[in-house]
């Protein structure tokens, strides 16, 4: 397995950085289309609301599989073809979207209601009350659970596949295919997840350590 | 994914049973347990060309158990694909069905698989046979046997419509060729020097993208390539000059010599009282004349 490795590593090592941006780049739009609409469900506005309801049910009810083949071989029927890479970062960020809008709406009420009432009490609006006093301790709720969706959006991007985006999964099966040995390179690609997540694990139990500090 | 040859109707579960009952009966009678290689005629019930030479390998495995397990890509139209009445058909599907009629085993079942999957599948005991017309290539003849081939196919360059520029392997260096992940086409567009090499899950896909121009050159069947434009009015159009033939087979995990030699003379018996031209001209239309190509191969003579 050891010649497999040492000679698929430069298309692995491309491979490697595809499915590390492709998560990274999705999670952080991801992230932020999902505090927009955990702010719209909690908004008490009722269009808001009903819109935050809607796409939570829509892209959390859907396989991201079904998300990316829409997007990259659907939409050009209405007109607008986007390259694989951009077809796979706008499925995989919609799609993580929903689970952080969940992630973060449980940590916003996870907030003592008397944070809150001790904010305007002071006299600050509810931006600053969200933003000082509500949302850092919201982040500490919810960081285990944002990690979790991290790591699980990691392995997601093999999804990328199969609208021909060259990441970590589809290098497997090329060189799988030409040497006709796929178990051995599906347990290398499994290993460099593994590895992958567990990076994203230390680093997650890391600032769950840091935010358990006091204030 | 599995399914049936026949669709899940009352019949085809009285026959699945009746399959079930011969295993059960041939079991018990002659004793013939996994990996045994004891010889067992055709059970009763089955197609009439009973043989009465000793089968021994894996055509005797099948032949005990009653059903040959053929794995095809069902998304392959129009060899393997799914009609409206969501049943496997084609011109792989009808010459699975004779085969086995002809070899007096009862049952079919259909196993999907893709063109990256049929070779490990064999290797591991997934199925029996690969009925997809791969192509044979050296690289494949050190994983699997193939049998004589059944059908060729000519390999064409397809560009989106209006595209003149592209006429020859030559003209897309440096371009994005679209290919069927698993295909023989594949090593031929990474040998293209600087060219993009994509690769799909099927071919329809493939030539979407040329067609919508994310992929400037699809590598394949002429005759797959201007069927699927037409059924999915996909705008591309064949090269003028041709790259290549191929010859479709059918393959098997390696050495089963038995199996081999009972298949070749099944395609050799189909061409010579014109089932295979009928099988042909039922999918591929009245004027191509594919079989005559096949005769002339080499390997036919």
């Amino acid at each position: 397995m050891w010649d497999l490795f040492v000679r698929a590593l430069p298309l692995l090592a491309e491979g490697i950085v595809v499915t590390i941006f492709l998560g990274t780049t999705s999670f952080a739009l991801g992230s932020a289309i999902g505090l927009l609409v955990a702010l719209a469900r909690l908004s008490g506005i009722a269009p808001l609301t009903a819109f935050a309801v809607a796409y939570l049910s829509i892209f959390r009810g859907t396989p991201m599989l079904v998300q990316i083949l829409l997007i990259y071989f659907g939409l050009p029927q209405l007109g607008i073809s986007l390259d694989p890479i951009p077809s796979a970062i706008i499925a995989l960020s919609l799609g993580v979207a929903s689970y952080q809008s969940e992630n973060f709406r449980s940590g916003i009420l996870g907030v003592e209601k008397g944070q809150r009432e001790a904010a305007f009490s002071i006299g600050m609006t509810s931006w600053q009350a969200l933003r000082r006093i509500i949302f850092p301790q919201a982040l500490r709720i919810a960081t285990p659970t944002i990690g979790n969706r991290f790591i699980a959006l990691m392995k997601d991007t093999s999804l990328a596949s199969v609208v021909t985006v060259v990441e970590l999964t589809r290098v497997a099966e090329r060189i799988g295919s030409a040497t006709f040995r796929y178990l051995e390179m599906f347990v290398i690609i499994a290993a460099i997840y593994w590895g992958i997540s567990t990076v994203l694990s230390i680093g997650q139990e890391t600032l769950e350590r840091r935010m358990a500090r006091a204030f | 994914m599995h399914c049936t040859g026949e669709s899940a109707s009352p019949r085809s579960w009285l026959s699945a049973a009746l399959a079930a009952a011969t295993i059960v009966a041939a079991a018990c009678g002659g004793g013939a347990g996994p990996g045994a290689s004891v010889a067992t005629t055709a059970p009763a019930g089955a197609a009439s060309a009973a043989p009465t030479e000793t089968a021994t390998g894996l055509l005797a495995q099948v032949k005990s158990r009653g059903v040959l397990r053929v794995a095809n890509p069902q998304t392959s139209p129009p060899y393997s694909f799914r009609d409206e009445k969501n049943e496997v058909v084609g011109f792989d599907v009808d010459l699975a069905n004779d085969l086995i009629k002809r070899l007096g085993i009862p049952r079919l079942e259909f196993i999907q698989g893709t063109f990256a999957t049929f070779i490990p599948g064999l290797q591991s005991d997934k199925w029996d046979v690969v009925i997809a017309g791969q192509a044979i290539t050296e690289e494949r003849k050190l994983q699997v046997d193939f049998s004589l081939p059944y059908r060729v196919s000519t390999t064409t360059i397809f560009v989106p419509q209006g595209n003149t520029s592209i006429k020859s392997l030559d003209d897309l260096k440096g371009k994005r060729i679209a290919v069927p992940a698993g295909a023989s086409d594949v090593k031929t567009a990474e040998a293209v020097p600087n060219a993009e090499v994509k690769t799909y899950e099927n071919a329809t896909l493939a030539l979407t993208d040329v067609g919508l121009g994310r992929a400037d050159a699809y590598l394949g069947s002429r005759f797959v390539g201007l069927y699927l434009a037409q059924k999915n009015g996909i705008k591309v159009q064949p090269a003028p000059t041709a790259i290549g033939l191929e010859e479709n087979a059918i393959s098997f995990k390696k050495g089963e010599t038995s199996l081999q030699t009972a298949i070749d003379k099944t395609i050799r018996a189909m061409a010579a009282d014109g089932t295979l031209t009928t099988i042909s001209k039922r999918w591929f239309g009245q004027s191509e004349d594919m079989v005559s190509e096949v005769k002339k191969l080499k390997v036919w003579q």
